[in-house]
């Protein structure tokens, strides 16, 4: 970065915060730092697109200044053979509907002197808003992950006589639990060792059975997610599982399809809120549920004397009204049903919120190398 | 009630996890504006270890003055769809407090227990039945020789049953 100096560089933070042009200009500073981890755009957008809303679409409350927005869900209905004196039993139509409220995800409120600024070399504020933006969406898959699995275990709950039964190689080897919305791995199932969190490679009869959770309810699966560790696993299937052909293919440019066992595919790389051992399938969204937006992000920056603020913050609201719309694999024996949970789930559960955007380096420890000593 | 008199933007909020608190019976959900147990604005929560918030005491009125963990006042409204909307692990409180976290200021509010309180007395959280509905509270009070002080009286209307104080910790 030769030619970008700290002095250029204070010049377009400063041209930022008072003009479009010097935004633009920031761009161009870019890659020129060393990366701590991948960040990847929202997997709940891809499992149900996000629709933009208004106020129009919304209702407030009497009793506080929030919002919902009101959908239906469409009313029972069926038909009979009678004879021709017969009469049809009657039906009066009451749909149900379901709220979705609205909530707002922000960034942190970024603070740095104008002066400190001056000791960087890349385009830090820049740097952040981008990354802002994707930890946002990182906080809406983990709201959309812990929604999903609350509509899985609450459909196991009600299959369950409205009763916590933990999901556990144990009690499905036994056939002590019911297995409504979820399903073991085969790989968990064998028999010995304890009811554990390791995570079994994934087979092909798997997700065969996972989408059966489905189609035995007269639901379409459309679209499977899973992290990139399980389906680094479905290169090791053999050529029993792929065929000659795929076999060839795969171990020379893994798999580059976007649809497996006629499932679209969804894979992640947060497992820190996804983690590893977790698959859902889900039907297509509007069988499933809703996803809104009422506010697109929004970025603030402003400058106080010379302390520069910057926040970015989106307002949203996602609501499942069919719970019975996603099903999940689970590759691990131990069971992560709420209540009955085994010796360890935590680690097949969404990290804290405040865990998140943990840094893998170590430079502030001095772990750089070679190491380098100043005098 | 709980009105803030001082200009809101100056107070630091903080948006932490709700947990099932000492003060709270098994199977209420304090955040459900239809448990018969759900938070009124104007009540105190406490901080835990894992700095979630809860609600302390024991549910005794009169029993439990806070002594030992800092309380900060709910400032939402009952049943507020945002709350609502932000999700929790199965099986735990879903949903976020939102607290006046730092900074002082001055507030009114209905949810404290005028006996043995004057001006420029120092309050304390604690379990208090209001109007003996028979529903245990965390509100202001008069304080205890073991109370943590989280706010100081400035006015109190006696007729109205509200006290104006400003919040101070010591």
């Amino acid at each position: 970065m030769s030619g970008n100096t700290a002095e250029v560089l204070n010049a377009l933070f400063n041209q930022k915060i008072e003009t479009a042009e010097g935004k633009e200009k920031l761009a161009e500073y870019g890659g020129t730092y060393i990366r701590d981890h991948l960040r990847e755009v929202a997997f709940s957008r891809k499992v149900v697109p996000p629709q933009q809303v208004t106020r129009a679409d919304c209702q407030r409350s009497v009793h506080h200044d929030t919002l919902v927005k009101i959908v239906d869900i469409e009313p029972q209905s069926r038909a009979m053979a009678i004879t021709f004196r017969g009469e049809p039993t009657a039906r009066y139509i009451s749909a149900p509907r379901y709220e979705i409220p609205f909530y707002t995800i922000s960034s942190e409120k970024f603070e740095k002197t104008e002066q400190e600024l001056l000791a960087y070399e890349m385009p830090v504020t820049k740097i952040i808003e981008d990354n802002s933006a994707k930890d946002i969406q990182e906080i809406e898959d983990r709201e959309f992950t812990l929604h999903i699995d609350a509509c899985i275990e609450a459909v196991q709950f009600e299959a369950n006589g409205n009763a916590n039964v933990a999901f556990n190689r144990t009690n499905v080897n036994a056939a002590a639990v019911v297995s409504a919305s979820k399903v073991k791995g085969l790989n968990s199932l064998t028999l010995g060792g304890a009811d554990d969190f390791t995570v079994r490679p994934i087979l092909r009869p798997d997700i065969v059975n996972l989408r059966k959770m489905l189609s035995n309810n007269r639901l379409r699966p459309e679209r499977m997610l899973m992290t990139e560790p399980d389906f680094e696993d479905v290169l090791q299937w053999t050529v029993e599982d792929f065929g000659d052909k795929m076999q060839s293919e795969t171990v020379v440019d893994g798999y580059k399809y976007n649809m497996l066992l006629g499932t679209n595919f969804i894979r992640t790389i947060k497992t820190d809120i996804l983690r590893a051992g977790n698959v859902y399938i889900f039907t297509s969204p509007e069988f499933f549920g809703r996803f809104y937006i009422l506010n697109q992000t929004k970025f603030y920056i402003d400058k106080k004397a010379n302390v520069i603020f910057w926040q970015a913050w989106e307002d949203i609201g996602m609501g499942f009204g069919n719970i019975a719309a996603v099903r999940k694999l689970e590759l691990y024996r131990g069971s992560v049903t709420p209540t009955v949970e085994d010796v360890g789930f935590a680690a097949r559960q969404p990290v804290d919120e405040r865990d998140l955007g943990a840094m893998l380096n170590r430079a502030a420890d001095g772990l750089t190398f070679p190491a380098v000593n100043q005098f | 009630m709980f009105e803030l008199i001082s200009t809101y933007e100056t107070i630091q909020r903080r948006d932490e996890p709700m947990v099932i608190g000492t003060g709270d019976l098994a199977g209420h959900n304090p955040l459900n504006p239809i448990d018969g147990r759900a938070l009124e604005k104007g009540e105190w929560l406490e901080m835990d270890d894992d700095m979630h918030f809860r609600r302390g005491g024991d549910n005794v009125a009169g029993t439990v003055d806070e002594t030992a963990r800092m309380a900060f006042p709910w400032y939402m409204e009952r049943g507020r769809y945002d709350q609502q909307g932000i999700a929790g692990r199965p099986g735990q409180i879903p949903g976020k407090a939102t607290v006046l976290y730092l900074g002082a200021f001055e507030f009114e509010t209905d949810m404290v227990d005028l006996t043995g309180l004057a001006v420029g007395d120092p309050m304390t959280v604690s379990d208090v039945d209001l109007g003996g509905l028979g529903i245990v509270r965390r509100v202001l009070a008069d304080i205890t020789a073991a109370g943590l002080i989280v706010a100081r009286v400035g006015y109190i209307n006696a007729a109205a049953g509200t006290v104006r104080a400003i919040r101070i910790y010591s």
